[in-house]
C-alpha cells in the first residue's frame, strides 16, 4: 500500500527529472555528442581531397593506416607529448607552489593575487603578439638583458630546441592562475587544528607540507590532474599564435597536424582518424591516471 | 570611488564602438558582386581604386571580403570556405597551384560559353596564359602576369664601385656581384632571397627539372635541385653573402621587407609586382635608389620564372552575371591598378606604355619603360611556371619548405633534408590515394 | 627573542618583496603591451622606460578599422546569447541531477563527464563538416548552439544545488510546490553567485575563443573579435605597435571586468566540484 503511494510519487519525480534535463541533453546530443561520434564515422570515409569532400565511400581502415604511416603524423604527436609533460609538471609545481605562498599573510595580498590571475582571462592571440615581441631575438626586451652581458641570448621562438618549451612556458603563464586557485581553496579548507596538531609534534614545515597538507588536498591535485592533461592538448591556439609549427617543424603538434591536414590540405578522412586516434589516447591517459588515483588515495 | 572609476572604465570600454569609425552603408537593391582578398590588399590603395573604377563603370558594388592571417592563411581559408559552400561570386587565385585544386575540387563555374556569349575569344586574347583544362573549358580568366627579375640598390653599387648589372648574366655572375657588394661591418649583404620556393631551388625550376616521376611520385632528390639548394646555402651559410635564415626569422622578414630594409641589401629577386612597393613613398619610405636587372640564368636554361593571377566564378555565387562582368573587368583592367603585365597573348605598343609608363613615373627616374620592358618581356628569355603543381602540390610545398629551412638552419643536412622530403612528400601524395 | 622578531621581520619583508617582483613580472606583458601601442613603429623596440611622445594612430588605425564595430557587437551578441540560453538549459539540469532521483541519472551524467575528456581539437573536422551539412556556418549561431550544453557550468551549477540545505526543499515540498516552482522560487533566487560565476566565466570563454569563430565564420562582418586580431597581422612583421593596440583592445576589456568580479571569478573554480 505504502509502497505503491511512494512509487508513485516517485514515477511523477521521474517525469519531472526527465523534462527538466531534456533541453540540456538535447542540445549537447545534437551539438556536442553527435559531431563527435561523426568523426568516427568520418575517419572511415574517403574523403581526402577537395575534389571527394562530401564523400561517403567506406574506406576500411585506409585513413587510419595512412595516419600511422605519416612520419609528420609521429612528429607532432611526440611533440604534443613533450608539450604536455612540461606543461603539466611547471603549472602543477608552480602552482602549488605559489598556492602555498599566497596561503600567507603579506602586504598587497590581495593586489598581488590579482596580478597573478589576471594573464588566465586574456586571449592567446593577443598573448602571442606581445611575446612575440618580448622575444624577439635581436630587438626584444628580454634579450637586451643578454646584451648588457656581451652574449646574443636564446633565439626562442627561432631555435628549434627552445621553441616548444617557451610556447609551453608561455601556456604555463596563462594557465597558472585556474592551479593557483583551486589549490589555494583546498588549502584554505585544512582545518587550522591540524597544523596545531603538527606544531606540537614539532614537526618542521616540509613534514607539515608531506604529512598535512598532501594527504587533505590528493583528490584536489588529482583532479586538477586530470584537467591539466586535458588542457594539455588544448594547444591549437597557443601553437599557432607564436610559432605556427616553426622553425621547420620543431614545435609541429597534433591540433596543428589535424588541423592542416583537414582544412589546408583537404584530407578530412585522414584528419578525423588523427582525431579520434588522439582522442583515444587522452581517455586512455586519464584512465591510467584515475588508476594512479584510486591507488594512492587508498594508500594515504 | 575605486568601484565608480572602475565602472565609468567599464562603460567606456564598451561604449567604445559606437564612438569608433565606420559606419556601413545600407546596401540596398543596387547591384554587387562579392569576392574575396587577402588581409593585405584590403588596405593597399590600388586595390579600393580598382574597385572604385569598376563601380563607377557598371554601377555594380564590390564587396570585398579580406580573410584574417597571412598570405598562406589565405588561401588555405578561401579553400575551407569554398568547400563549405561559401555563396562568394568572384574567387581570386594567385599562382596556378591553388588554381588548380581548386579547378578540381569542381569550385568554379566553366566559362567558355559564357565568355563567348560576351563576344570575345578568350583563346586569341590571352594566348597560352589561358588555362584551359582537359576538358576543354577554362575555368577563370587570368587578369595579369608576374614575371621574375631582379631589383638592385644603386646607391650600394655605387659606394662599391660596381657597375649596375645589365643584360643576360649567369647565377655565378650574381653570386660575384653579391659578394663583392657584402660589406659585414655596415650589415650590408649582396643578396637577399626568400627561403622558400621557387627561391631556393631557382636554377632547377629554370631547368625545368621535374617535381615528379612519370608515375607521380615525388622527383624532389635531383642533382639539379641538389645543386641549387647548395648554391643556396653557400650563399646564405658560407660566404655569407646573402642575407642567412636565422636572421630573417629573427628580422620577422615578411613579404615586404625588402621595401623596408633595402638600404642594406644590394640586390633582391621576387615578380614584377615589387615595383609597386619601391614606388610608393607612402607606405614605405626610402632614401635610396633602385633599380632593376634580368633574372640570371644557368647554363643552357634561359628561362624566366613567370606565375599569373587568375579570376574565376564560384559555382555558388550569388550574383553569377555581375560576377561575370567582374571577372571580364578584371582580366582587362586589373593590371593597370596593380602596375602589372597584362595575361594578353600579345601586348600592344599602348599596353606596353600603359603598363610600365605608369610605374616608370611612378618610381620618379629610377627606372625607364625600356628597362622593364627589357627586363621582363623583351628580354629572349623561354618562361617557366613558379609553382608546383600536380598532386598534393600545397603540401608538397610546405614539406619542401619546412625541411629546406631546417637544412638552412644546420639543423640537418641535406642527405637528410632530402630524404624526408622525398618520404613525406610521398606519405601526402599516397593519402590522396 | 628581540633578535629572532627582527629576523622574522626582515624574513618577511623579504618574502613580500619576491611576491610583488614576480607579481609584476606576471603582468609585465600587458604593462608592455599598453606602453607599446602608443608608439611609432620606430620606436617599437627602444627600451621599455624610455621618454617618448604617446601618440593615439595605431588605435585608430584599429577602431577606425570599417568592421570594428561589427566585430565588438558580434561579440558582445554571441556572449550574451550564449549565457541566456545556457542558463535556460543548465539550471533545470543541475537542479534535477542535485535533486531529483530518476532512473538513468548516473549513466547520463556518466556521459556527460565523459566527453570532458575530448578536447575540442579533437573533434574540430567532423564539427565543422556537421555544421556545413546543416548550414549553420557563418553566422555567430555556430558558435552559440554548441555552447549552449556545456558539461563544466551543468557540474559547477549542481555542486551548488547540492550545497543548498536538502531542509528548504523539503519543506517547500511539503507545502505542495512542484520541482519547477521550487527551482524558480527557492533554487534561482539563492544561487546570485554561481549564476554571476557562469556569466563570468561564459563571457572569459567566448570573447577568448579562437579556433572556433576562425574556422566557422567566413564573413568579415560576421566575425568575432580575437580571430578579427588577425587581420592586423596582414601587413607582416613590421607593424607591432598595431598589433599590439589591436591586442589591448581585446584584452583590456576583459581584464577590467576581471578585476571587476574576481570574487566571483575565484568562488567559481574553487566550486566547481574540482575538489573532487
Amino acid at each position: 500500500m505504502n509502497k505503491t503511494r511512494l512509487s508513485k510519487s516517485a514515477r511523477r519525480d521521474e517525469r519531472t527529472g526527465y523534462l527538466l534535463i531534456l533541453p540540456f541533453v538535447l542540445a549537447f546530443a545534437v551539438f556536442k555528442l553527435y559531431p563527435m561520434l561523426y568523426g568516427i564515422l568520418v575517419s572511415f570515409w574517403k574523403r581526402n581531397s577537395l575534389r571527394t569532400r562530401a564523400s561517403t565511400d567506406f574506406a576500411g581502415l585506409d585513413n587510419y593506416i595512412t595516419a600511422i604511416q605519416t612520419s609528420t603524423v609521429w612528429t607532432s604527436f611526440l611533440h604534443s607529448i613533450v608539450f604536455s609533460v612540461i606543461y603539466v609538471v611547471l603549472v602543477m609545481l608552480l602552482g602549488f607552489i605559489v598556492a602555498v605562498l599566497f596561503n600567507k599573510k603579506f602586504k598587497g595580498r590581495t593586489a598581488v593575487r590579482t596580478m597573478f590571475y589576471m594573464p588566465y582571462v586574456t586571449n592567446m592571440i593577443a598573448v602571442g603578439i606581445v611575446f612575440k615581441y618580448m622575444l624577439n631575438p635581436t630587438h626584444g626586451p628580454v634579450n637586451a638583458l643578454w646584451r648588457i652581458f656581451g652574449s646574443t641570448g636564446p633565439q626562442w621562438f627561432n631555435s628549434p630546441v627552445l621553441a616548444l618549451p617557451t610556447t609551453t612556458v608561455v601556456a604555463v603563464w596563462a594557465a597558472l592562475a585556474f592551479v593557483i586557485i583551486t589549490i589555494l581553496a583546498a588549502l584554505q579548507d585544512v582545518p587550522e587544528e591540524l597544523f596545531e596538531v603538527a606544531d606540537i609534534e614539532g614537526a618542521g614545515r616540509w613534514q607539515k607540507i608531506r604529512y598535512v597538507v598532501l594527504p587533505m588536498i590528493a583528490p584536489t591535485l588529482f583532479m586538477l590532474l586530470t584537467i591539466c592533461i586535458i588542457n594539455s592538448f588544448r594547444n591549437y591556439t597557443t601553437i599557432v599564435a607564436l610559432t605556427n609549427g616553426g622553425p621547420g617543424t620543431a614545435s609541429r603538434v597534433l591540433s596543428l597536424q589535424i588541423y592542416e591536414d583537414a582544412f589546408t590540405y583537404s584530407k578530412y578522412g585522414v584528419a578525423a582518424a588523427e582525431g579520434v586516434m588522439f582522442a583515444a589516447f587522452i581517455i586512455f591517459v586519464n584512465a591510467i591516471v584515475s588508476k594512479v588515483r584510486s591507488k594512492c588515495l587508498e594508500r594515504l | 570611488m575605486k568601484k565608480i572609476a572602475l565602472a565609468a572604465i567599464l562603460v567606456l570600454l564598451i561604449a567604445l564602438p559606437v564612438f569608433a569609425g565606420g559606419s556601413k552603408e545600407e546596401t540596398t537593391d543596387e547591384r554587387v558582386v562579392t569576392t574575396v582578398c587577402r588581409a593585405s590588399y584590403a588596405n593597399e590603395v590600388w586595390y579600393n581604386e580598382m574597385n572604385k573604377a569598376f563601380e563607377e563603370e557598371t554601377g555594380i558594388h564590390v564587396i570585398v571580403q579580406p580573410t584574417p592571417g597571412n598570405d598562406d592563411d589565405h588561401d588555405s581559408k578561401v579553400n575551407i570556405d569554398l568547400a563549405a559552400g561559401s555563396t562568394i561570386d568572384v574567387i581570386p587565385s594567385l599562382g596556378p597551384r591553388y588554381y588548380a585544386a581548386r579547378v578540381e575540387a569542381g569550385f568554379f563555374v566553366p566559362l567558355r560559353e559564357l565568355v563567348e556569349g560576351a563576344g570575345i575569344n578568350a583563346e586569341e586574347k590571352f594566348g597560352a596564359n589561358l588555362p584551359v583544362e582537359e576538358d576543354g573549358d577554362y575555368y577563370s580568366l587570368p587578369s595579369k602576369i608576374e614575371a621574375y627579375c631582379v631589383f638592385y640598390n644603386k646607391d650600394l653599387f655605387d659606394k662599391a664601385g660596381i657597375p649596375y648589372p645589365t643584360g643576360a648574366w649567369t647565377w655565378d655572375d650574381y653570386r660575384e656581384t653579391a659578394i663583392a657588394l657584402t660589406d659585414p661591418e655596415n650589415g650590408v649583404y649582396g643578396s637577399f632571397m626568400n627561403a622558400e620556393n621557387p627561391w631556393t631551388i631557382l636554377s632547377s625550376v629554370q631547368k625545368e627539372d621535374p617535381f615528379y616521376t612519370e608515375d607521380g611520385w615525388c622527383n624532389f632528390d635531383t642533382p639539379s635541385r641538389r645543386e641549387a639548394i647548395e648554391w643556396f646555402y653557400d650563399m646564405s651559410n658560407i660566404t655569407k653573402c646573402q642575407m642567412p635564415v636565422d636572421e630573417m626569422l629573427n628580422e620577422n622578414v615578411s613579404w615586404n621587407y625588402y621595401a623596408m630594409a633595402g638600404d642594406h641589401l644590394a640586390m633582391f629577386s621576387q615578380g614584377n609586382w615589387f615595383t609597386r612597393l619601391l614606388n610608393s613613398q607612402a607606405d614605405y619610405p626610402r632614401d635610396w635608389k633602385y633599380g632593376i636587372a634580368l633574372t640570371p640564368a644557368p647554363e643552357g636554361a634561359n628561362n624566366n620564372i613567370v606565375s599569373a593571377a587568375y579570376n574565376s566564378i564560384n559555382v555558388n555565387a550569388e550574383h553569377p552575371e555581375e560576377a561575370l562582368e567582374y571577372v571580364l573587368w578584371l582580366s582587362e583592367n586589373q593590371w593597370r591598378f596593380e602596375g602589372g603585365i597584362p595575361a594578353y597573348a600579345e601586348m600592344t605598343e599602348e599596353d606596353r606604355q600603359i603598363a610600365f609608363g605608369a610605374m616608370a613615373e611612378a618610381s620618379e627616374g629610377q627606372i625607364t619603360v625600356d628597362d622593364l620592358y627589357n627586363c621582363l618581356v623583351n628580354n629572349g628569355m623561354g618562361a617557366v611556371q613558379s609553382d608546383i603543381i600536380g598532386t598534393a602540390a600545397d603540401e608538397y610545398n610546405r614539406i619542401a619548405n619546412e625541411e629546406l629551412q631546417a637544412y638552412f638552419l644546420d639543423l640537418q643536412d641535406l642527405d637528410t633534408a632530402m630524404a624526408n622530403i622525398t618520404r613525406r612528400v610521398n606519405e601526402a601524395i599516397q593519402s590522396y590515394e | 627573542m628581540p633578535g629572532k622578531t627582527v629576523e622574522k621581520n626582515i624574513g618577511h619583508i623579504a618574502f613580500t618583496v619576491i611576491m610583488w617582483v614576480l607579481a609584476i613580472m606576471m603582468v609585465m606583458p600587458f604593462v608592455m603591451m599598453v606602453i607599446i601601442s602608443f608608439r611609432t613603429q620606430g620606436e617599437a623596440y627602444e627600451p621599455i622606460f624610455a621618454p617618448f611622445t604617446p601618440i593615439l594612430r595605431n588605435y585608430q588605425q584599429v577602431l577606425g578599422h570599417e568592421n570594428f564595430v561589427d566585430w565588438y557587437v558580434n561579440t558582445f551578441e554571441t556572449v550574451i546569447i550564449t549565457i541566456i540560453l545556457r542558463l535556460i538549459v543548465t539550471l533545470p539540469a543541475a537542479y534535477a541531477f542535485s535533486r531529483i532521483k530518476f532512473r538513468g541519472s548516473r549513466a547520463i551524467m556518466a556521459v556527460l563527464m565523459a566527453t570532458l575528456m575530448v578536447p575540442g581539437e579533437t573533434t574540430m573536422v567532423p564539427r565543422y563538416l556537421y555544421f556545413s551539412n546543416i548550414n549553420l556556418l557563418d553566422s555567430i549561431w555556430v558558435i552559440i548552439l554548441p555552447e549552449i550544453s556545456e558539461v563544466f557550468y551543468l557540474m559547477l551549477m549542481s555542486e551548488f544545488f547540492r550545497s543548498i540545505p536538502e531542509d528548504l526543499s523539503e519543506a517547500a515540498k511539503i507545502d505542495g510546490l512542484g520541482h519547477l516552482k521550487i527551482l524558480l522560487t527557492i533554487f534561482i533566487p539563492l544561487s546570485g553567485p554561481a549564476i554571476a560565476t557562469t556569466v563570468l566565466f561564459s563571457f572569459i570563454n567566448i570573447w577568448n575563443n579562437f579556433l572556433d569563430p576562425y574556422l566557422f565564420i567566413s564573413s568579415i562582418d560576421h566575425q568575432l573579435i580575437t580571430p578579427a586580431l588577425r587581420f592586423f597581422q596582414g601587413r607582416g612583421g613590421a607593424d607591432v605597435p598595431v598589433q599590439l593596440a589591436g591586442a589591448s583592445v581585446a584584452t583590456i576589456p576583459i581584464i577590467v571586468l576581471f578585476i571587476f568580479t574576481q570574487k566571483y571569478f575565484v568562488a567559481g573554480v574553487s566550486s566547481s566540484g574540482i575538489k573532487g
